[in-house]
């Protein structure tokens, strides 16, 4: 009966073609916004990646990134000094926004020379990873704040009225939307400090336990040392809970759309198929006449329902990147090209949302056609 | 040997409110193998209802029909489906041609519907399909679809497509009925060949033009008067 819905769904082009559209348009739009979600997962995982194995000590209530978190410098380098603390892998940073034209936001970060590796871990680097030595306007890039200021290694740009002189570029992290290290402007901490007008302040201390101190050790000790309930000392799994909570209603919003969008476009193939059930009554009744069971023309119409659904979500699966492309372009999110291969995890999604579509929207209108007695649908006109 | 024995049928339709109508008032029907049978009678006799029961569209609601020998009263949905599908074939007045299957499809579909020893594969289905239009004379249509072809010409269709199965019989809802004096008298010659290879053909009609060299039954009130 395969061959049978084929041809009967190409004699109806136009209703066809429109039916593959809605769907088409609907896998389109699950796809983008799985997109979306699965982009800001990523970008929440490698944020969380660049402080695995550290804590990071800040004002209690502020989450990660802890943009709104003050700490007297006094209040860092005690911490920062306390035994339980690897000095060398370990930097108080102060964080401030830094203004641009793009839609991102910049972070200024600044960090003690020296200890750029608290905060760049192994991330790629053109021109140098250090601001030792270095001037005092020198800064390290995010791959996001040099596309943004549009400069590369050896480049100054101003802000301000402070120019800034790049001395590296950090390259992007993960595949998904930028992490707080793609937008970042890495400075040294008292260029900072002064550029922010927070003297004496830093916003929080990164820490790497000592060889031999557990993460769990170090916590406690600094918790109880300094926390004093005005402190808290967080950890990467702390800092994955806070960033997803931030996200949280962004991802229970997409959610809804791909609910609805599902619902809407089993709606759509029902309706579409209920019509074309309809219309087909004489034929459905001469073909139980001409011995034709149920069971085979229930299966004529579940699979027209699943090849309109199929055919709409391969022809969506093939146009998701260039639409997600357009969409990050028109979005200020570079050129064209951004992202070049589907995750399989979207492509699955996908390929499930289809298949339930075509089989669930069909079923009501197969079942329809199956109960069609034949001798009311050949005395039909 | 009867191909067709209707006993005492009677078929009543609950029209609701507890009005009911018998269409069938213990009408009795004999048809022997090879017989070309003409069923006539005027709207509301009966006609249609007599060939939903022989065509196991329908069941009675009381009395015996045995279509080569089975009881068809008491056969179930599917075991109805399966008769139709091997024992009869079927020729409407509207033709009912499926019509977003070509000429070849069209006669090519009802052995899709064998089951069993009977099932046959793609290549003999579309030969013996082919070997049917030729005997209506209509191999030169094979990759039409019905909606280009004349009323004759679909009604040829419908003639091969009742043959592929090898029925026991043909049953003729007023065949000519949308067809000219041409067109419908080839159809008559048509069935009556099918009728001389030895397949028993039961036609309703209105025309007594088409009703040469048949032996005519005719109906009012639910039963047989001669």
């Amino acid at each position: 009966m395969f061959d049978i819905a084929f041809k009967d769904l190409t004699s109806k082009k136009s209703r066809t073609i429109m039916v593959i559209i809605g769907v088409m348009t609907c896998v389109l739009l699950i796809g983008v916004i799985s997109f979306i979600t699965y982009e800001i997962t990523d970008a929440i995982q490698v944020d969380a990646n660049n402080i695995a194995g550290k804590l990071v000590f800040e004002t209690n209530g502020t989450g990660y990134p802890p943009s709104g978190s003050n700490i007297p410098e006094n209040v860092s380098n005690q911490v920062l000094a306390d035994s339980v603390v690897n000095p060398d892998k370990s930097s108080a940073i102060i964080l401030a926004a830094l203004p641009h034209n793009s839609t991102t936001t910049t972070f200024l970060m600044g960090l003690n020379p020296g200890s750029e590796q608290a905060f760049i871990n192994s991330t790629q680097v053109t021109g140098t990873d250090s601001l030792v030595s270095q001037s005092n306007n020198s800064v390290i890039l995010g791959y996001q704040a040099a596309k943004d200021y549009n400069v590369t290694v050896g480049d100054t740009f101003t802000v301000k009225n402070e120019q800034f002189k790049v001395v590296g570029v950090l390259a992007k992290q993960g595949i998904g939307t930028t992490s707080l290290q793609d937008e970042s402007v890495i400075a040294a901490l008292p260029f900072v400090q002064n550029f922010a007008q927070r003297p004496g302040l830093v916003t929080a201390d990164i820490i790497t336990p000592n060889n031999g101190v557990s993460l769990g050790n170090a916590q406690n000790t600094l918790q109880n040392n300094y926390g004093n309930n005005t402190y808290v000392v967080y950890t990467q799994k702390d800092a994955l809970q806070s960033l997803s909570s931030t996200e949280s209603g962004t991802f229970i919003f997409l959610d809804m759309i791909i609910a609805m969008v599902i619902i809407v476009s089993a709606i759509l193939i029902m309706v579409v198929m209920m019509m074309s059930v309809k219309e087909k009554t004489r034929e459905i009744g001469t073909m139980r006449a001409l011995g034709t069971s149920r069971r085979r023309i229930l299966l004529l119409i579940f699979y027209e329902s699943l090849i309109i659904s199929v055919l709409g979500g391969i022809i969506g699966i093939i146009l998701i990147i260039p639409l997600y492309d357009l969409f990050i372009y028109l979005a200020g999110g570079g050129a064209l090209g951004y992202i070049y291969s589907i995750p399989l995890s979207i492509l699955l999604e996908v390929a499930i949302v289809v298949l339930f579509i075509g089989s669930f929207s069909g079923l009501i209108p197969a079942y329809q056609a199956m109960r069609i007695s034949p001798i009311e649908a050949l005395r039909y006109e | 040997m009867n191909l067709v024995n209707g006993i005492n049928l009677w078929k009543t339709y609950n029209m609701g409110e507890g009005i009911q109508v018998n269409a069938l008032r213990g009408l009795n029907i004999t048809v022997n193998e090879g017989e070309f049978i003409s069923i006539m009678g005027p709207s509301g006799s009966g006609k249609s209802t007599l060939l939903n029961l022989i065509g196991g569209l329908d069941t009675p609601t009381k009395g015996d029909l045995f279509i080569d020998d089975k009881k068809i009263s008491t056969m179930t949905e599917k075991e109805l489906t399966t008769m139709r599908a091997e024992k009869i074939g079927f020729i409407f007045q509207t033709f009912n041609l499926l019509p977003s299957l070509t000429v070849r499809d069209n006669v090519e579909f009802p052995m899709r519907n064998l089951t069993g020893a009977k099932k046959m594969d793609k290549k003999s289905r579309i030969k013996r399909a082919e070997d049917c239009l030729e005997i209506v004379g209509l191999d030169h249509r094979m990759n039409y679809l019905p909606a280009k072809l004349s009323g004759g010409e679909r009604q040829r269709v419908a003639v091969a497509r009742a043959l592929v199965n090898h029925p026991k019989f043909i049953l003729a809802d007023e065949p000519t009925g949308n067809l000219d004096s041409e067109a419908s008298d080839n159809i008559i010659n048509l069935l009556h060949e099918v009728n001389q290879e030895g397949t028993t053909v039961i036609m309703v009609t209105h025309d007594k033009e088409t009703t040469k060299n048949t032996r005519i039954l005719k109906i009012r009130d639910g039963v047989i008067e001669s």
